[in-house]
This record gives C-alpha cells, sequence and structure tokens, in this order.
C-alpha cells in the first residue's frame, strides 16, 4: 500500500511543472532593475497583471454587447416608426 | 404647464416644427448621410475626452512630457481616456475626408450650396489644425522633431514664409513657446474657430437642405423622403453604436505611447513620420528634387500643394457644368486623388 502511494506520489511530482529555481529568480532581478535605471525608451499604459489583462478584454465583450442588444431594440423601433410613416402617421405633426 | 412655461420663454416648438417637417432622401447614395453626423459623434468625444485630460496637463516645457506620463500612469483611467482622444482625432479626421469625398462623388456642392461646401474644406484645415497641434503636446523627442519639420515647411513660401514659421514657432525655433503657443491654439484659438465655421455650415445645410446626388437627379426618378426625426435619427445612431464601439476597441486595445522627454539639443531621430493623415503630402515634399532649374525643390512642391488645396477649395466654381464633359473630368479627378493619396501614403510607410 505505501509502495502504491508513493508511486502515485512519484507519478503527480511528474506531471506537475517543476518549480522555478531559486537562482534563476535572482539571475533576472538584476535585470529588471537595470532597465528600471536606465528608463524605458516608450511609456505605455501601466503595466497589467493576468487578472487586470482579462478584465479588458470582459470590458470590450461587455461594451459589444451592450452595443447589439441596443442595435436589435433600435432595429425594432425603426421597423415600427417606419411602419408609422407607411400609414402617413407623422404627416399631419 | 411646464412645458408652457419653457415654450413662452424659448419657442422650442419651432424647433419640433423644424424637425417634424424635415426629411432626407433615399437612395442608394444615401449613406453618405450618415459621415457628417459621425464626424459631430467624434468631435464631442474629443471635446469632452479633451475636457478631462486638461485638468492634468501642464503646457510647459519642464512639465508637458511628465504631466502626460502622469495622466497614463496614476490618473484613473487616464491612460484609456489619452487613448480615445487620440483615436477618435484620427477617426474624426478620416469621417471628414470620407464626407467629402463623398460629397465630390455625388456632385452635392452644385449650385446653390458651394458656400457648404467651401465651409465644410475650412472645417477640414481646422480638423488638421487641431491634429498638427496636439501632435507636439506630448513633447517627446518624436513629437518635437516632426513639429520642427512641420513648422519648417512654410520657409519654403516666397516672401511671407519665414513669418509665418516664426508665427507658428514663437520665434525662430521650436521651443518651450511654441509648446504653450500650441496649446494655446488646440484648446482656445481653433474650437473657437470651429465651433464658429460648424455653426455656419449646418446653418446652411438647414437652409439647403439634404442634395441629391446628380445621378439620382438627372434620372428624373420621384425620390423617397424619410422623417428626419425619428426615422433618420434612430438609423444614425445605430452608426453612432458602431463606431463607439470601434472607438473603445481600438483605444483599449492599441493606446499610444509616450516617448522620452524631448531634447531640444538632440538630432533629430531616424525616421520622423507625421500623423497618418499627413503622409501622403509628407511624401510629396520628399519627392521633389532639391532644385528643380533655377528654383528650390521645396519652394515649388508647396506652391503646388498650395495650389491644389485652391482649386479644391473652389471646386464648385470650377466645376460649373456638373452634368457636362467638364463634370466628367472632376468626377475622374476625385477617383485620382483617392488614389494619389493612398500610393503615396503606403509609399511613404516603406
Amino acid at each position: 500500500m505505501a509502495g502504491i502511494s508513493l508511486l502515485a506520489c512519484l507519478l503527480v511530482q511528474a506531471a506537475l511543472p517543476p518549480p522555478p529555481a531559486p537562482f534563476q529568480e535572482a539571475k533576472e532581478a538584476p535585470k529588471a532593475s537595470q532597465e528600471r535605471a536606465a528608463g524605458p525608451e516608450e511609456q505605455g499604459p501601466p503595466p497589467m497583471d493576468a487578472r487586470e489583462s482579462t478584465g479588458i478584454y470582459v470590458f470590450i465583450a461587455w461594451i459589444w454587447m451592450a452595443i447589439l442588444v441596443l442595435l436589435y431594440v433600435l432595429g425594432l423601433k425603426i421597423r415600427e416608426v417606419d411602419r408609422l410613416h407607411g400609414l402617413g402617421y407623422f404627416d399631419g405633426s | 404647464m411646464l412645458k408652457a412655461w419653457i415654450e413662452d420663454r424659448t419657442g422650442l416648438s419651432r424647433v419640433e416644427r423644424f424637425l417634424n417637417a424635415k426629411t432626407v432622401p433615399q437612395h442608394r447614395h444615401s449613406f453618405w448621410y450618415y459621415t457628417g453626423s459621425a464626424i459631430l459623434l467624434f468631435l464631442s468625444i474629443q471635446v469632452v475626452t479633451g475636457f478631462l485630460l486638461v485638468f492634468y496637463y501642464r503646457p510647459t516645457l519642464g512639465e508637458a512630457n511628465a504631466s502626460v506620463a502622469r495622466i497614463m500612469t496614476e490618473v484613473p483611467l487616464g491612460w484609456i481616456i489619452r487613448s480615445v482622444h487620440s483615436w477618435s482625432a484620427s477617426l474624426m479626421i478620416a469621417t471628414v475626408f470620407a464626407h467629402l469625398f463623398g460629397i465630390w462623388i455625388t456632385k452635392a456642392y452644385r449650385r446653390p450650396r458651394e458656400l457648404t461646401w467651401m465651409s465644410g474644406v475650412a472645417l477640414l484645415l481646422l480638423a488638421l489644425g487641431f491634429g498638427f497641434t496636439g501632435y507636439l503636446l506630448p513633447w517627446d523627442g518624436l513629437s518635437l522633431s516632426a513639429t520642427k519639420v512641420g513648422t519648417d515647411i512654410p520657409r519654403s513660401v516666397p516672401v511671407v514664409g519665414a513669418w509665418i514659421a516664426r508665427f507658428l514657432r514663437g520665434g525662430e525655433d521650436v521651443t518651450g513657446d511654441t509648446l504653450t503657443r500650441f496649446f494655446g491654439f488646440h484648446v482656445c484659438v481653433l474650437p473657437f474657430l470651429l465651433f464658429a465655421l460648424l455653426a455656419v455650415h449646418v446653418a446652411l445645410i438647414q437652409k439647403h437642405g439634404m442634395s441629391l446626388p446628380l445621378s439620382v437627379e438627372r434620372r428624373g426618378e420621384k425620390v423617397k423622403g424619410l422623417p428626419f426625426w425619428p426615422n433618420f435619427v434612430y438609423r444614425e445612431v445605430r452608426v453612432w453604436l458602431v463606431l463607439f464601439g470601434l472607438l473603445v476597441t481600438a483605444a483599449v486595445l492599441f493606446p499610444p505611447s509616450l516617448g522620452k522627454v524631448a531634447d531640444l539639443m538632440a538630432p533629430a531621430p531616424v525616421g520622423i513620420k507625421p500623423e497618418w493623415y499627413f503622409l501622403f503630402l509628407f511624401q510629396t515634399l520628399k519627392i521633389f528634387p532639391s532644385r528643380i532649374l533655377f528654383v528650390d525643390g521645396d519652394t515649388v512642391a508647396v506652391l503646388l500643394i498650395l495650389l491644389g488645396g485652391a482649386l479644391f477649395f473652389m471646386l464648385p466654381l470650377l466645376d460649373c457644368s456638373p452634368g457636362g464633359k467638364r463634370g466628367r473630368f472632376f468626377a475622374a479627378a476625385a477617383w485620382g486623388f483617392l488614389f494619389y493619396a493612398v500610393a503615396m501614403t503606403v509609399w511613404s510607410l516603406f
């Protein structure tokens, strides 16, 4: 039983991505600080984490959903006012 | 009760009667009518976002670039406001070009709408003026160099050229005075001129009504009129919604960047280019040789461009028989000009 548990643990560990090695972080950190010290050539909007960048796409999707709903409602209104125009409803106003 | 009170003091019912009586002709070229209101949509967005940016922008040599950086990094939603302002400017100018092109090919400028066309061309120049003055305001290396090149071009005009260049720059060179001067033009002088001229333009359109394309008029067929309110307005709102969606999407996904603060002593960076709507003129100036016979090549190029602008302004007077042989020449010239502008713009990108 213990052997099977150990085998399962080893298999799970093999399937998972390896954790980042500590020395890699130590190598990258000075590079980033050097870039900050030199100053970027071009400045864009503030950097976004994954949650913020997902939020951007959700915002755009929400905008377009709202626009599509409004376009549908306007389409119905246009059909209605065109029908009224055909009946001469606006002629007397 | 309230309606009667307002009516007594404003006479708003006249506006209501006018809107109820106004009709828009329906034919296969009707889509051009939507370009006019699209310009107004983008202009409104420009005004609103411009007001918001002015709260934080500082038009001085030491603070301009830093204040734009602050707008983009610290002010809540500042980056998106700036991006919408920038994209809306481009889309507004693109729509003005489309509007004028539609009028040109449908010959909607013919009698009695000559002044409507001329005021429209003047509005295009003002819109380009907004673009030119706004480009310097971030005060980065690229905007400084592009403004140096742009304000140097008038020097090629004989007699008054040097004076125009000095007037634009506020001195012999582009300095902090130029920045403050351009800011003044951008937020005060140009808006005043634009709204005054826009009032004249809209009043002329209301006086003469929507024009019928020449091809439709010559066929002599009876054209149905659609009530402006509410039938046409609802259709316009649909177009506005789609344009607004495109604007927000572009502004969110492709915000403009900001270069390092401009250095007045630094050499011009490689590959200076103006905004896309000036590229065809920029390329036209580039292809001229430095000397043509005994005359400076730039002077010839600038004079030819000014001549082209004057002919464009006076188009309704030159195209005095729109249905005749001369009219066909001017219709072909519209397509020729479009081809030239697109070809030159593409060429300038390589």
